[in-house]
């Protein structure tokens, strides 16, 4: 889906070749609902069959399905942007439009959409090769090929995908007639002419159907000096160390070993990925704590403040007026005593200083003579 | 009109003739470096006729047999895009990644051959050939980009003339995406220190282990024509633009006939610089290729930014 993303950006900084960027994303989308479509059909026709899906049990198929196996095999290099079949044209397309848009970021992108189609055939290599070459090691209970009816849709697709990559001008039209509306905004150029034969714009073309023709020609020759009516059939070469017949099925690759050395070196980007992961993971954690620590401040505010609200409350109700037996019986004789020993002391202070002189020369000599008595009383 | 239709019989001639010479040349370059005789300069062919009349025995399906013959057609097919004498003949293309697609197209049977084969050895070296594609094709993407970003052409004539007539100041910028392309070449031609995927020397070879006969001749000849596609790509990368300066437009047979013989001499002399290179080193492990390529990669992405600095 990404892919007419190039012709947007394109368009918008007002670069003819957006239209043809459009036109290969389209393409190369309209591709992969045939190719994709066809490889899911040959899986589940494995599947029907074997059985199983499991890629290291399986092998040697094509003795059996035969037509599956071409069908795959169609599938595979149309994915994988064998010319000339149809997803060759449209990731030449895209390729066009990303490394001659003067774009450096967009050149990156078609870098990286070169890698990633090597890739792409590398897996169905794999997945071809591992299912359907080789001796037959699962235990199919009906040795024949799929239903007809499921070879019919499988062979569909695999014609559209041949012609839509041989005869351009059969989709490539329909497609261009997408981009009218925009077309009807922008000076319109014609950026893509497309033929029975030719397919060209700025400048370059390609014909898949001479380049057919051409590899037809030379293939059919070729064969013709390779005489494949007169060979023998050989059992393969083990240097002469005498594989037995348990031991000739596992004579094979298993889906498993492929590209382990691939596998190894590019480990580390999964490992940076983990790392990414990790670090990713310690920062949320990070955020996170954070948050809970924001929230707990507020809620220690909250806290605070409901319990000042609750002082004042405390401190109101406290004020309220309350009825309670002991204080109307006890109080009362204490306030009594309380006015009392006020009095008494009230009138100890406001009398003249004569007579606090004389009370207290009476108090210190009362007080010496307890102080004496006790004395003696203790000497004694 | 009719000087690309002699282009294309010429073409065809020296992608089937000239492989066979060069190889029989390096063989005796690496013979002499090493203080031994050789074989004689036509050996390969002596070989190939040898082996394209002895029977041959099939241990595999129907892929088995088809693989060499798609093999051969396709490299036959690549070099009919690549300008000879100044002129590309006539072709479905002339475009840059459809010449790069249609060489891989012997790399794919190369790896159906081996891997279809009920042989591990033949599966371990379809195994190293498709690692080996794997990692060159990042440092392929980022050569070309260069190229395109320099030149703003896609056509392989397109840029030889363009990079002809290109501002010298960009000069240095183009000799570091060559540099990456006799890189790339010297990988995908599988000379001696990237060898791996045939691995020859070994009791049990790579991919074409379980071939005889005429089937082994075809391969032999198709990787042969690869690896001499690969190195007329860089000779008529080198040929063009030092000459167009000289022929604005090559029209005459003369100077026809002048500029192939100097395709020539330029990609005999790039062919025997590797092969003399070739005779001073060993054969790497997958793994040292892919880290190596690794590297190589990170470097050229380092000069890839710098060239979309200076073109913005």
């Amino acid at each position: 889906m990404a892919r007419p993303g190039t012709g947007i950006v394109l368009l918008s900084q007002g670069n003819i070749l957006g239209f043809l960027g459009i036109i290969a994303g389209l393409y190369h989308l309209v591709n992969h609902a045939v190719f994709k479509g066809l490889s899911f059909l040959s899986a589940g026709s494995i599947l029907y069959r074997a059985h199983t899906r499991d890629l290291n049990i399986l092998g040697g198929l094509n003795k059996i399905m035969p037509w599956t196996a071409l069908f795959t095999l169609i599938a595979f290099l149309s994915i994988a942007g064998v010319p000339p079949f149809n997803g060759f044209m449209s990731k030449w397309l895209i390729y066009e439009v990303t490394f001659s848009s003067a774009n450096s970021l967009l050149a990156f992108y078609g870098i990286m959409a070169l890698f990633i189609s090597a890739v792409t055939l590398a897996l169905f290599i794999k997945f071809y090769t591992a299912a359907f070459t080789g001796e037959l090691k699962v235990e199919v209970k009906e040795r024949a090929e799929v239903p007809r009816s499921m070879l019919t849709s499988m062979g569909i697709l695999a014609i559209i995908c041949i012609l839509w990559g041989v005869v351009p001008v059969l989709i490539v039209p329909l497609l261009n007639a997408a981009t009218q509306t925009i077309k009807a905004m922008i000076v319109w150029k014609s950026v893509i002419e497309v033929s029975a034969l030719w397919i060209s714009f700025q400048g370059t073309l390609f014909s898949p159907i001479i380049l057919l023709m051409f590899m037809t020609i030379v293939f059919l020759l070729s064969i013709l000096a390779v005489k494949p009516y007169r060979y023998a059939i050989a059992t393969t070469w083990d240097a002469g160390v005498g594989i037995n017949v348990h031991e000739y099925r596992d004579y094979k690759f298993l889906a498993k070993h492929y590209y382990m050395a691939f596998e190894e070196a590019i480990h580390s980007l999964y490992y940076l990925g983990e790392e990414l992961c990790h670090v990713s993971y310690k920062l949320l954690c990070n955020i996170v704590k954070t948050l809970l620590y924001m929230n707990n401040c507020i809620a220690g505010a909250c806290n605070k403040l409901s319990r000042i609200i609750h002082e004042i409350g405390v401190a109101i109700n406290r004020k309220a007026y309350e009825i309670y037996l002991d204080e109307m019986i006890i109080s009362p004789l204490v306030r009594v005593l309380d006015a009392l020993s006020r009095f008494l002391g009230w009138t100890v202070l406001r009398t003249d200083i004569d007579t606090f002189l004389v009370y207290s020369a009476l108090y210190i000599v009362i007080m010496s003579l307890i102080a004496i008595l006790f004395m003696g009383f203790m000497k004694l | 009109m009719i000087m690309r239709l002699v282009s294309l019989c010429v073409a065809i001639v020296i992608a089937l003739v000239f492989p066979l010479i060069f190889d029989g040349i390096g063989r005796k370059i690496k013979a002499r470096i090493q203080y031994r005789m050789g074989p004689p300069i036509f050996q390969t062919i002596y070989d190939v006729s040898k082996l394209l009349k002895t029977p041959y025995l099939v241990s595999g399906g129907l892929m088995f047999i088809l693989a060499p013959c798609i093999a051969f057609a396709s490299a036959l097919a690549s070099i009919t895009m690549l300008p000879v004498g100044g002129i590309s003949p006539i072709s479905f293309s002339y475009d840059i990644f459809v010449f790069l697609y249609v060489e891989a197209m012997v790399s794919i049977s190369l790896m159906l051959a081996g891997f279809s084969v009920q042989n591990i050895y033949a599966n371990a070296g379809a195994n190293r050939e498709t690692m080996l594609i794997l990692s060159t094709e990042p440092i392929l993407g980022v050569a070309l980009a260069m190229l395109a970003l320099l030149t703003k052409r896609l056509s392989i004539e397109g840029i030889a003339y363009t990079i002809g007539v290109i501002d010298y100041r960009l000069l240095p910028l183009v000799l570091i995406a060559y540099m990456m392309l006799v890189y790339i070449v010297y990988i995908e031609g599988g000379f001696i220190p990237f060898d791996l995927t045939e691995a020859e020397t070994e009791i049990l070879g790579g991919p074409l282990c379980e071939y005889s006969g005429r089937l082994l001749a075809l391969f032999k000849w198709a990787l042969l024509i690869k690896r001499f596609t690969l190195i007329w790509l860089l000779a008529s990368l080198i040929t063009i633009p030092s000459v167009a300066p000289a022929f604005s437009r090559i029209n005459t047979v003369f100077s026809y006939i002048l500029v192939l013989l100097f395709q020539l001499f330029i990609a005999l002399v790039l062919y025997c610089s590797i092969v003399a290179n070739e005779a001073f080193t060993a054969r790497y492990k997958i793994d040292h290729v892919i880290s190596l390529n690794k590297r190589v990669f990170l470097v050229s992405i380092i000069f890839f930014i710098v060239i979309a600095v200076l073109t913005l």
